[in-house]
């Protein structure tokens, strides 16, 4: 075959993307099996990143190549075209002289060959018969098959030009040095045109097998494609049975998920014609490298994700979030290309219908699925964008560059999903429909308080969207920021609203689940304040007060204050956010299945909702699962920023100026240790029926003024007075401490005289009395230097602080009753605890199964540091003697595999579920195992009695 | 294959029309928003940089073409390939006259038509700003983007002034004489 050797060599000599097309063998499947041949050659002789972007490119016009001759195959009668046909496309090529290849040029070639031969014979099994040389494969090729370089006699014209070429130059650079020569200077030369014998030539048009392979979903190949597939059974399996009946399709799907990754719709046809079963086996072998290389490629840092779990290809919400961000996508870009201009009333009730799908069409660029987008109100969205400074580049990057997303552990009380954007930076929730239009309804006035107030707390609302996928339901979502910085761990989060019914967060939890978002009395138990000094608070609480006017305004209420606290003295050191939080990474770690590990990302996967799954990947999700265990993020290359990224800072916002957050303040102003994260999350909640019922329902069991349903002028009186009242700065509130300590020792002092002198039936009593040491009604303390609260927040403190001593208090004594009874209360335990049960009932009922076994061994949730212990001034003493064991006991949680759950997510609980439930989940999956269904009753903060 | 013999029909149904999707791409301040509405109107627009995409479509020849102009900043250049699919024609623009870039443009160009998306595509170099002093002309260009260089590729450098509409007509000249040869279009 001399005419076909040069071919040969000239494909594998160039090394450039276009030789492959040259070839006319490569028309036909022998062409796949050199085209694959010499690709893995190239990260011998390039180490270049260029050399692997060639091989792509290779890889890719090989594919073409044999679509294309697929696609003639429908032309042509299945069988029989091989030899007989003349090919239209390659007669195409006829004038083109082939650019390369002499004889000298195939020595060279036979040597690196065999090179690679040999190291493919090591790397994959299936090529134990490799027919590696240059000879050898052509000569079995020919006499095999014989059918391709008989197509290559009938072209006179391919063999004669490698002759004229090989009589000039054959290098690459020297055929560049041609074209140059040529009159088209400036162009490539026509290609189907009759000069097309000119070397400029060189410049192949590539767009026929090109345009095919991009629309491989042409079909009629099937039909071809079965014919040659026959031919390809019937030889291989005389030679190589192992992998005879392995066309490529169906043994790449063993290799699960990852293949999805990769244009699925244009292997099929590929695979399903490959007429050489050699070519077939260097094509997958060549897959597998490829594979392996991307998934190797994808562990690097670029595809990262800073928290939580990786929404990728296998998640069961992948498709739902690639449309998600495609959507947002072309919404933002569509928008924000214009040039800018006023707002008017009629853009508040845009909405913007964009339908996508595989082809694309004049509005919006091709999507990989089918779906329906509906952006909401753009231009206002664009103009909030700019009023929060988000740089319009940034935000489409930070939120689209990469299909990656990460998922909170699980759904939050309100049933939302929450992803964050790959940077940390965003936070995309999916919302009910009743909340998306009440958004819509508010949006003039939120836009106009943003206006007016670029600081304020509340929620910074960035877009509005709808997705809708075939038969799936319409899904709402918001795009916000994320309060929490990605560089900073954040010690302790809290959510807090100024009630006080049902707002504790168990500490006995806190030990599983130590990253767990706390509540109101949590707070007040641990004597907690935000400590601004005067100027800060003055500026904290007047804008939370104007936000508050606001939602006031709006009849929105159920909203809280989310704390994020940094300890600038801890610092970055113990790396929470690295041990807590865990990559899901499919396909990266295989390790052993099962364990404690096995169950923990099996149940945060169940809560993923099954309407949005697809029952094959959710399947497949399973199994992986199983089988695969999540990997702490500081054992992956996966690592948090410990600085901020440029311009990620949000220069100019009073409550970011600090590192991202508002950093906390002695008196006199001077920075203190903390660095606070602040604002109002949760804005969207309409004071309708169904709050009312609830604000009834609980009403009848509780105090009216401390449970979290209440219409919102006076929820947001609460909230700003027990807010106002947990402002101050350290000093302050030490002075105050020493204060309330004198009274609440006196006051204890009496109660433990009244116990002791009580009998059994005072417990009723007990409970009912208001403790003695809130002074309620009498005036506030003159406004000395100590207190410049308002009477109102020293109210609404003193009455959620004698709720919490009620709640708090009374579980303290029980959570340590061998030690405080002595101590405390020198009645019988049994006086104490139906108090307990009665006051923070319903978290009782669903984790109460197995206190128990932790009650003993619990050490107290130690505050943050000694001069704010933990203590009530009634357990001082008991908190003493507990403190020496608790120095023994360091706060950190033990590293078990338990972090998997929501909780770790730092902030993440922005709901207050997550936390107990997950804590819930996870604990009783350590002792005992519970039903999901009493959990779930629990989970309703409903009164006990 | 259900599914894929519905989307070929898609498919079928875009190539019947002589209806293409021209992506037009380059480095920032190139002039591709310019270029895109002195086409569509004929009008010299007064332009902000594009952050996201302008797309428009206009009739030349008989050619509906379908023209994305995405914006061409540094940080959002990695979004381009988002536009990859489906398209038939790469404008690439270039500021002639920005030679300090000249080489970041040849990056970014190779970048793009070694995708494999992009394998298939014409390619149409505007070389504009030709009416700036000391701005490359378009041989210069040429060497520059080492055009010469790409062996799979149909090519042409047509210098421009994009703001008096200079060069642009021939330009889209030469795609639509090339988009008619191709043998998918011709063919039908």
């Amino acid at each position: 075959m001399p005419s076909f050797l040069p071919d040969d060599s000239a494909a594998i000599d160039s090394q450039s993307s276009g030789v492959v097309h040259l070839d006319p063998a490569a028309e036909y499947g022998l062409a796949q099996g050199k085209a694959n041949v010499h690709i893995p050659r190239h990260p011998q002789s390039h180490t270049s990143n260029e050399s692997f972007d060639e091989s792509c490119t290779n890889s890719s016009t090989s594919s073409q190549t044999s679509e294309a001759s697929t696609e003639r195959n429908d032309r042509v009668t299945p069988g029989k075209y091989f030899a007989t046909h003349p090919n239209p496309t390659s007669m195409n090529y006829h004038g083109r002289p082939l650019p390369n290849g002499n004889s000298s040029a195939i020595l060279v070639d036979r040597t690196l060959r065999r090179g690679k031969g040999d190291e493919l014979t090591n790397s994959s099994p299936k090529e134990a018969f490799p027919r590696v040389s240059v000879g050898s494969a052509i000569v079995g090729g020919d006499s095999a098959q014989s059918s391709p370089p008989v197509d290559v006699h009938l072209h006179p014209p391919s063999s004669k030009p490698p002759v004229e070429n090989g009589a000039s130059t054959n290098s690459v650079p020297a055929n560049g040095a041609d074209a140059q020569k040529q009159p088209h200077r400036f162009s490539s030369p026509p290609p189907y045109g009759p000069n097309g014998s000119s070397s400029g030539a060189l410049q192949l048009p590539a767009p026929t097998p090109g345009i095919k392979h991009r629309h491989t979903l042409e079909v009629p190949k099937v039909t071809s494609g079965r014919g040659s597939r026959d031919g390809t059974d019937a030889y291989t399996s005389g030679r190589f049975s192992p992998t005879a009946t392995g066309a490529g399709v169906r043994r790449a799907s063993l290799s699960l998920a990852r293949r999805n990754t990769r244009s699925l719709h244009s292997e099929m046809p590929r695979d399903e014609v490959l007429p050489d079963e050699d070519a077939m086996r260097w094509a997958e072998a060549y897959r597998q490298k490829r594979a392996s290389k991307r998934r190797r490629r994808e562990l690097e840092d670029d595809d990262r994700v800073l928290v939580g779990t990786k929404v990728d290809e296998t998640h069961a919400n992948w498709v739902t979030a690639y449309n998600m961000l495609t959507g947002i996508r072309v919404a933002v870009s569509r928008t924000n290309a214009k040039l800018d201009r006023p707002l008017t009333d009629a853009d508040f009730d845009v909405k913007q219908k964009s339908t996508f799908d595989i082809a694309g069409n004049e509005l919006v660029p091709s999507a990989k699925y089918d779906f329906k987008f509906k952006d909401y109100a753009p231009w206002v969205f664009r103009h909030l964008r700019h009023l929060f400074r988000l740089d319009p580049a940034d935000y489409l990057m930070s939120l689209t560059g990469k299909y990656i997303l990460s998922e909170l552990g699980s759904p939050g009380k309100s049933g939302s999903f929450f992803y964050f954007s790959r940077d940390y930076k965003y936070i995309i929730k999916t919302i009910h429909h009743a909340e998306h239009k009440f958004l819509r309804k508010i949006l003039k006035d939120y836009y106009k308080h943003v206006t007016e107030n670029p600081n304020t707390l509340l929620s910074q609302f960035y877009g509005l969207h709808r997705v809708k996928m075939p038969y799936g339901k319409k899904i709402h979502f918001v795009v916000m920021n994320n309060l929490f910085p990605p560089h900073r761990d954040i010690h302790q989060t809290f959510d807090l609203k100024g009630s006080t019914i049902g707002r504790d967060y168990r500490e006995e939890e806190l030990e599983n689940n130590p990253r767990a978002t706390l509540k109101d009395l949590n707070w007040l138990r641990r004597k907690r304040h935000l400590e601004l000094g005067l100027q800060k608070k003055k500026l904290f609480l007047e804008q939370l007060k104007k936000d508050v006017r606001l939602l006031q305004k709006l009849q929105i209420m159920d909203y809280s204050l989310l704390i994020g606290i940094h300890d600038l003295q801890r610092g970055n050191e113990e790396n929470l956010r690295d041990k807590t939080l865990r990559v899901f990474n499919p396909g990266g770690n295989v390790g052993g299945a099962g364990g404690e590990d096995g169950n923990e990302p099996h149940s945060v996967l169940m809560r993923t909702p099954s309407k949005l799954e697809n029952q094959r990947k959710a399947r497949e999700l399973r199994h992986m699962i199983q089988t695969e265990k999540p990997i702490p993020m500081g054992e992956t290359s996966t690592r948090m920023p410990d600085e901020l990224e440029e311009g990620q800072n949000k220069h100019g916002f009073v409550f970011n100026q600090d590192d991202g957050g508002f950093r906390a303040t002695h008196e006199d102003d001077k920075p203190a240790d903390e660095i606070y994260y602040l604002g109002v999350i949760d804005c969207l909640t309409h004071y309708g029926v169904i709050k009312k019922i609830e604000h009834f329902w609980k009403g009848l069991s509780s105090d009216r003024s401390q449970i979290s349903a209440l219409p919102p002028h006076e929820y947001g009186e609460r909230f700003i007075n027990f807010i106002d009242g947990v402002t101050m700065s350290q000093e302050e509130a030490y002075r105050e401490a020493q204060r309330k300590d004198e009274e609440a020792i006196a006051a204890a002092q009496a109660e433990e005289e009244r116990q002791r002198t009580a009998s059994w039936g005072s417990m009723r009593r007990r409970s009912t009395l208001p403790p003695p040491p809130a002074p309620n009604y009498q005036p506030p303390p003159p406004p000395n230097a100590s207190s410049s609260r308002s009477p109102e927040a020293e109210l609404t403190i003193e009455k959620a602080e004698r709720e919490m001593r009620r709640a708090g208090g009374e579980e303290v004594e029980s959570g340590l009753v061998e030690r405080t009874l002595k101590t405390i209360s020198p009645g019988p335990g049994q006086t104490v605890l139906p108090v307990l049960e009665e006051t923070e009932g319903e978290d009782r009922r669903s984790r109460g199964s197995r206190e128990g076994s932790t009650r003993e061994m619990r050490p107290f949730t130690p505050a943050k540091d000694d001069r704010d212990g933990y203590l009530d001034p009634r357990f001082g003493r008991l908190m003493a003697a507990d403190r020496g064991e608790l120095m023994k006991a360091p706060p950190t949680p033990p590293k078990t595999g338990h972090g998997y759950g929501g909780d770790g997510r730092a902030s993440g609980d922005y709901i207050d579920a997550v936390g107990g439930k997950n804590g819930g989940l996870r604990s009783v999956s350590g002792s005992m195992k519970l039903g999901r269904d009493s959990l779930d009753k629990a989970l309703p903060p409903l009164p006990t009695r | 294959m259900g599914a894929a013999m519905s989307l070929s029909g898609l498919f079928g149904k875009l190539f019947g029309s002589k209806e293409v999707r021209i992506l037009m791409l380059g480095l920032d301040a190139a002039g591709k928003t310019t270029i895109l509405y002195k086409l569509k109107l004929n009008q010299t627009m007064t332009t902000i940089p594009t952050v996201g995409f302008n797309v428009e479509t206009f009739t030349y020849k008989n050619i509906k073409f379908n023209m994305w102009d995405v914006g061409g900043q540094d940080k959002i250049r990695p979004l381009w390939r988002h536009y990859y699919s489906g398209t038939q024609g790469l404008v690439f623009v270039v500021d002639s006259s920005d030679h300090a870039r000249i080489d970041e443009a040849r990056i970014e160009l190779h970048r793009i038509i070694n995708d494999r998306e992009m394998s298939d595509c014409l390619l149409l170099v505007f070389a504009n700003k030709q009416d700036v002093d000391g701005a490359m002309k378009p041989h210069e260009v040429t060497d520059k983007l080492q055009l010469t260089k790409l062996k799979d590729k149909l090519w042409f450098v047509q210098p421009a002034i994009a703001i008096e509409g200079e060069g642009l007509t021939e330009g889209f000249g030469w795609l639509s004489d090339n988009i008619k040869k191709m043998p998918k279009y011709g063919g039908k």
